[in-house]
């Protein structure tokens, strides 16, 4: 049997109904791993040793009872930006440094009721603000695969815990790609689900209009068990859905022939490392060897989408800390307060513009999905970079690491359509590079079932990262 | 057509920042802010030249009902 902290969320659920190891194993097990694993990544912030062992016993007394639930006794972590009741949430920022919520958010409460254990609080970049998870108020997460390297953010806890075994799987939060950033970082997968799916109350904003909330996992399979835990109206969220959550595990294995893939090659592949365009393109192969048909496509005016996504986050996430910025701004980091300060300087006119090119894009988006099924990008145009490296130089153009990790996602919170991103390959330094699965609104059965495809005859997602396999 | 506008200063950060939001950035980071700025406000000003003309915002207003009215409907 492999170690059961390797195992997946089906397998431990299937291991507990057959009474192979216990609740309390597993959850000892992965307390016995962030131990020896947490100093040096930093992902985890606060560990709840004495809570998740008391939801171990109870998920063991259900088990013993024959009391089954989707995800009882399944050790998950959450980001430390949603709140948790009686637990230190503090969106990585100075400013909430001593808050303890007397609620949960949504999705916690959720993933709480279909029999999770939460094992602690993972680490963010401050506020969700930053694509790095090098800004936080504990310091830098850091890389599995590699310890002088960035875990990717802001959800950069969640990639760097899943990812090194410390956790089954976690939550993350999305507004220009901070679940699939450290999810391709860190080699594991995550899915953005359409805006609405998954409810937002009980996190901290960065962005009303951008934020996602969603779960980050080894195994396309466990995002689906995962989500189908955290989805649903809420009516604590005036954007969530009252369309029906899917039956996510059940269509996973569907059979994908006949299925129509767009690539849109200029701004999505053309900017990329070279060697990530390469994996993508052999897993684009692959899909095409289980009987996807592929076209080329281009998505038009792409290239306003970071101006677009700027004027937004940067007036939005401004209004929301407004209130008391002034007598706390020592309290943010450089970075943020900084971000804080530029939001005032966006006029009224440039944001409004901004919010009439998501329409613009999402219809451009929509004529597109009338002709293909799915687009399929790279998750990221580059790999996980050097803690502190503020430029990069991808064929030819210098920019900021900033810019270019959130080119190729962040377009797709502009529009609201799910996304997924799944490892497939790895860069000669040994850095993970994944692949981005888009769909039309609210089709995540769709993007998981090609991804699960995938995963199904492909090995990446399975591989244990390099400075955690001891 | 309009007029090219001159690059953002120092001095306008510094009257902005403490005129209309009421903060006080330091003196040593003005000039950082100024290009940071400046790099921003391109990127979002070419918005002004996409086709919007007859595309309304993503944000659309609702009206609001109370909640023990919205239960009954």
């Amino acid at each position: 049997m492999s170690s059961l902290t390797d195992l997946s969320i089906s397998q431990l659920v299937l291991g507990y109904q057959a009474k192979d190891f216990s609740p309390i194993e597993v959850t000892k097990a992965y307390f016995d791993r962030i131990e020896k694993y947490n100093e040096n990544l930093n992902a985890f912030v606060y560990i709840d040793r004495e809570g998740g062992l008391a939801s171990a016993k109870l998920a063991e007394d259900k088990y013993n009872k024959g009391d089954f639930k989707p995800l009882l006794g399944v050790p998950l972590a959450h980001k430390d930006l949603y709140c948790t009741k009686g637990l230190p949430s503090t969106a990585g920022s100075k400013v909430l440094e001593n808050n303890i919520p007397d609620v949960d958010a949504t999705s916690v409460e959720r993933l709480s009721q279909s029999g999770a254990i939460n094992l602690g609080k993972l680490n963010t970049h401050e506020f969700a603000y930053g694509p790095t998870n090098e800004n936080s108020l504990f310091g830098s997460c850091l890389n599995p695969w590699n310890y002088k390297c960035f875990s990717g953010g802001s959800s950069g806890g969640s990639g760097s815990a899943v990812a090194a075994r410390l956790c089954a799987g976690a939550t993350g939060s999305d507004t220009g790609g901070s679940i699939r950033i450290p999810s391709a970082c860190c080699g594991i997968s995550g899915l953005k689900p359409t805006y609405g799916r998954v409810s937002r109350a009980g996190i901290y904003p960065l962005c009303w209009t951008m934020d996602h909330s969603g779960p980050m996992a080894r195994s396309v399979e466990d995002l689906a068990l995962m989500l189908k835990a955290m989805s649903g109206v809420d009516k604590f969220d005036s954007a969530s859905s009252s369309l029906e959550v899917g039956n996510y595990a059940e269509t996973l294995r569907a059979d994908i022939s006949g299925i129509v893939l767009g690539i849109p090659n200029r701004y999505f592949f053309d900017q990329a490392q070279p060697d990530i365009e390469n994996s993508v393109r052999e897993a684009i192969e692959v899909l095409k060897s289980l009987g996807a048909t592929v076209i080329d496509i281009d998505i038009e005016h792409i290239e306003h989408a970071a101006g677009a996504a700027l004027a937004i986050y940067l007036s939005e996430g401004t209004a929301y800390h407004d209130n008391g910025f002034e007598n706390n701004q020592d309290l943010y980091s450089d970075q943020v307060r900084g971000f804080l300060e530029l939001g005032n300087f966006v006029l009224a006119k440039d944001y409004i513009n901004a919010q009439r090119f998501r329409t613009l894009l999402g219809e451009e988006m929509a004529r597109l999905f009338e002709q293909v099924d799915y687009f399929i990008t790279p998750g990221l145009a580059l790999t996980a970079q050097q803690v502190g490296q503020e430029n990069i130089n991808i064929r030819g153009i210098e920019q900021s690491v900033f810019s270019a990790i959130l080119r190729n996602t962040e377009p797709f919170n502009l529009t609201g359509v799910p996304a997924l991103v799944v490892p497939c390959g790895f860069s000669s330094e040994g850095l993970p590079h994944s692949m981005q699965i888009i769909g039309r609104p609210f089709d995540e059965a769709g993007i998981l079932n090609i991804g699960h495809i995938f995963q199904s005859v492909t090995s990446w997602h399975i591989k244990l990262p390099s400075e955690v396999n001891e | 057509m309009t007029k090219k506008r001159d690059d953002i200063s120092d001095k306008a950060i510094s009257v902005i920042a403490s005129q209309i939001a009421n903060i006080k950035i330091k003196e040593n980071e003005l000039t950082v802010r100024a290009e940071v700025m400046e790099n921003l406000t391109e990127s979002i000003a070419a918005l002004r030249n996409l086709p919007l003309k007859d595309v309304e915002p993503a944000i659309i207003f609702r009206p609001i009902l109370s909640e023990k009215r919205a239960e009954n409907e």
